[in-house]
């Protein structure tokens, strides 16, 4: 079956950059033109407009209420028309990946969030340093209070706490091994892949973070809690350290302070961080599987402008490949994708003071929920997708599609137009507004003949059940 | 993909029409054995020396670990040894002491040319596929069950399953193993119109998805996860506990493999994962000279989990072919840090438990004097020596296939 390629496109390119189209965002994104399109969401306004801001379930009534910064941050996700800013926002929290679980501090985890929206599609060497002193960051990875001036009974240095510093290289930097300019890695001529950073190199990284902690006030009179970062001189370790063989002299003093954005600029400064990062970048937004030109590309756009996102994910967006056969419909949908796209597909309207959990339940079986991913590699780790079909998952999935379509907050008699419907009509309708692309012909007949020329709630409800399910609606 | 997998499920027993329960049956009686590995997987790199703690080098473990050491008074030593249990670990201690099916084994670790040493991912990734260098990863990781799946003449859908362990251990090539979180959350019916929409999803998901990998994994698990979610609950579902598991998400875990060994439907290998053992600060919370910690009570956990399941196959009459293996990212070094924990280290030790079992000590323990990497307990044992070990003397495979390598076998089995 022939389908608009407009159409399609435009279907892909709201995937990507966000949760999936709205009913109207498609014919947006058509008349704006693709790159005007993206021009725009890469800009996206500081302050979010009244009409928009009203659009999203207000905020929790207590800051202490995790689940209600949830909601929130779902209705964000599902209303926000800045999708892309919402989409980077959830890729950044799955990069730095950092669980309430552990955290077990609302206004903490909240306040990661706004940080990482503000900087969605700034500039990456903020986003680090500011990581590294996130409050939620610091109790997660174990850098708050870190003591590099600690001394054993003889007198002698204690190592300090290295959890930060090896994610810091590990996971949100460099990765294990060195790249080369088209993201492969690195041999030496043993044929060993080369280290990206030696624990040597880990250790003296901790030591120049030592010293940073979360100071907690709380109000005589009112009992308001407050939180800040501050940097205690006598808890650093003031020595020289010695990382990727280039020396940060030790600071003594408040100066201390001042290795940290050493640091930073010395690890942006290795030429595998850009191709970690472009690499990551294009798998999350595009494919799993980069061609070589693709991340060399996108590798020289990041660091030729100063590790800005904005102008990397608009090359990551605008380069012939994302909109290439392989990469169109090709991608595995996270669980938040399925189903944040499976209810803005089918307008899910929920009031901005809504305590429904029905988004906070099926995320949480499916073990990707936002504040909580499962571990330092968030739900699953760059290149890995595949591990988001499996027999459990999946089950999950249809469970939520089955919940989602009887949901009260969705209406299918008023978002399929009633006037002449037929099965076929409803179908056709259903599919296109969910897939915008073609329904494999078997399946659309199959779905067409459950419905036995009936056009109840029942049966409408029953066909988009089936299309949610149907393994057309699984391409991302 | 996996051609096998659908030449049995769609071909053979498609053709034959046979019921599910018939086909379960079938697969039992194809099973060349009937030995059930459990792989459990500590995440985050289990604490060896506060597991197992050396009597014989107390001294020196006391220097080591200025704040985190353990009170010999409450260390759990088993008459004639010299080794102390942690402990938490009370019921893994009983039947080391009494039923004799426990083996500690000493100073596990990968060799040191292993690509990503003490990294998470890396080394989870090794221990589950044998792959030392990682050149699988992106191309198609086989597991080190999944290996073993492969000699095996046929491997139906329930031969291996994953209970929040992760299918990576149990997968090849030919194989994709069930993933179950929860045998309660395990089904696939509607809730309104229900036959007719049950009908109508069988037939959406028997069109072969052309030419498009992500739309035919999804249709192909799918109808794994319907053949699959009915023998289970039709072959599980007269199952009762005779003990009370410990009512937390490991304790569902194993609660829920019990009931799928009680199905009796051909299953060969389960994993389970547990959680919290990245202990890099404040890693014994709470411990004074008689509470527990907060690793202490993770072990506890461990401990009383296993102790849990194997007494309800037991009782059930079911453990005598059920073995069970721990391995973990790796050990943690031997030094505490200024935080009250311990960093990423290299070996650790592991635990065999199961009536086949020679119950013992395997290994002389790591030397807390001569460490490697300056601060971390060294190996005794190429961890691929323990798989070769269940290859060889419990399941009757090869170990070379099993483990890609020739390793010495321990003498635990």
């Amino acid at each position: 079956m022939s389908y608009d390629q407009q159409r399609l496109l435009a279907g892909h390119l709201l995937r990507r950059i966000g949760f999936g189209p709205s009913p109207t965002d498609v014919s947006a994104v058509i008349a704006q033109g693709w790159d005007n399109y993206i021009a725009s969401q890469i800009i996206p306004p500081a302050q979010m407009d009244s009409a928009t801001e009203a659009k999203f379930i207000v905020a929790p009534a207590s800051a202490t209420d995790i689940q209600g910064w949830q909601r929130r941050w779902y209705s964000r996700m599902l209303y926000s028309p800045w999708q892309l800013q919402e989409k980077m926002t959830l890729l950044l929290h799955e990069h730095f990946a950092t669980s309430n679980t552990k955290v077990a501090n609302a206004v903490f985890m909240h306040d990661q969030e706004e940080f990482l929206r503000s900087k969605a599609l700034g500039n990456f060497r903020d986003l680090l340093i500011g990581i590294s002193l996130d409050k939620a960051m610091l109790v997660y990875l174990d850098n708050n209070n870190n003591n590099g001036a600690a001394r054993d009974s003889q007198g002698n240095p204690i190592t300090p706490n290295l959890n930060f510093a090896r994610e810091l290289l590990q996971l949100f930097a460099l990765g294990t091994t060195k790249l080369d300019r088209y993201g492969n890695p690195l041999f030496d001529s043993g044929g060993n892949p080369v280290p990206a950073y030696t624990e040597a190199d880990i250790k003296a990284v901790a030591r120049a973070l030592t010293g940073w902690y979360i100071k907690t006030t709380t109000d005589a009179v009112t009992g308001v809690v407050t939180y800040q970062v501050l940097f205690n001189p006598s808890r650093h370790d003031t020595g020289n350290k010695l990382i990727f063989g280039v020396t940060i002299t030790g600071q003594t003093g408040d100066a201390g302070r001042n290795e940290l954005p050493q640091v930073i600029d010395l690890i942006m400064s290795q030429s595998t961080h850009s191709r970690f990062i472009a690499k990551i970048l294009i798998q999350k937004l595009a494919t799993e599987t980069p061609s070589p030109r693709y991340i060399n590309y996108v590798g020289q756009v990041y660091s030729s402008n100063g590790f800005d996102l904005k102008y990397t994910i608009q090359a990551i967006l605008t380069y012939p490949d994302f909109a290439g056969e392989t990469v169109v419909r090709n991608q595995y949908r996270t669980p938040i994708e399925q189903f944040i796209g499976a209810l803005r597909g089918l307008n899910a309207s929920f009031a901005s003071n809504s305590t429904d959990n029905i988004i906070l339940t099926w995320t949480r079986k499916a073990a990707h929920q936002i504040y909580y991913p499962p571990s330092v590699f968030s739900f699953y780790p760059p290149g890995e997708k595949a591990i988001l079909v499996n027999t459990a998952l999946t089950t999950y999935r249809d469970q939520a599609a089955n919940a989602f379509v009887t949901s009260a907050r969705v209406n299918l008699t008023t978002l399929v137009p009633q006037s002449g419907l037929t099965p076929t009509i409803a179908v056709d309708y259903l599919s296109d507004i969910l897939l915008y692309a073609p329904l494999d012909a078997s399946v659309r007949s199959q779905i067409i003949s459950y419905m036995a020329g009936s056009i109840s709630t029942t049966k409408l409800r029953g066909a988009a059940w089936l299309i949610l399910c149907s393994p057309d609606f699984q391409r991302n | 993909m996996s051609t096998r997998r659908n030449f049995l499920k769609h071909g053979i027993f498609a053709a034959a029409g046979l019921s599910l329960l018939t086909q379960a049956r079938m697969v039992e009686a194809a099973a060349l054995s009937n030995k059930v590995v459990i792989f459990l997987f500590l995440y985050g790199g289990n604490d060896g020396l506060n597991t197992i703690v050396p009597m014989d080098q107390y001294a020196t473990y006391q220097q080591l670990r200025p704040t985190l050491q353990i009170p010999q008074s409450k260390l759990l030593v088993p008459p004639g040894t010299q080794i102390g249990f942690n402990p938490g670990m009370t019921k893994l201690y009983d039947r080391f002491v009494n039923k004799r099916d426990v083996a500690v084994l000493n100073g596990i670790a990968m060799p040191q040319d292993s690509v990503g040493l003490f990294a998470h991912d890396a080394c989870q990734y090794v221990y589950q596929t044998c792959d030392i260098r990682q050149t699988t990863r992106t191309s198609g990781p086989e597991g080190w069950i999944g290996n073993y799946f492969d000699t095996l003449t046929s491997t139906p859908n329930l031969t291996g399953i994953d209970l929040g362990g992760s299918p990576l251990p149990l997968q090849n090539s030919d194989y994709v193993p069930t993933s179950i979180s929860s045998i309660n959350d395990f089904y696939l019916t509607p809730s309104f119109d229900t036959q007719a929409l049950q009908a109508a999803y069988s037939g959406v998901m028997n069109v072969p998805a052309a030419n498009n990998v992500v739309a035919e994994y999804n249709r192909t698990t799918r109808v794994q996860a319907l053949a699959d979610s009915a023998v289970v609950r039709q072959s599980t579902s007269g199952y009762m506990a005779t003990v009370t598991y410990p009512s937390t998400s490991l304790g569902n875990s194993f609660k829920n493999c019990a009931q799928l060994l009680y199905g009796d439907m051909g299953v060969r290998a389960v994993t389970i994962g547990a959680g919290g053992w990245d202990t890099h600060q404040n890693q014994n919370a709470g411990a004074s000279s008689t509470a527990l910690g907060s690793h202490d009570r993770l072990l506890q956990g461990v401990s009383d989990c296993i102790d849990a399941f194997f007494t309800d196959l037991e009782n059930l009459g079911l453990a005598d072919n059920v073995l069970l293996i721990t391995m973990s990212d790796f050990g943690r070094n031997a030094t505490e840090n200024a935080d009250r924990g311990t960093d990423h280290g290299y070996s650790s030790v592991a635990f065999a438990v199961g009536k086949m079992v020679q119950g013992g000590i395997y290994n002389a323990y790591p030397s807390l004097t001569a460490l490697a990497y300056t601060n971390k307990l060294n190996i005794r044992s190429d961890f691929r020596s323990v798989y070769a070990t269940v290859a060889e003397r419990f399941l009757g495979a090869s170990s070379s296939l099993v483990t890609g390598g020739s390793f010495p076998l321990m003498d635990f089995l």
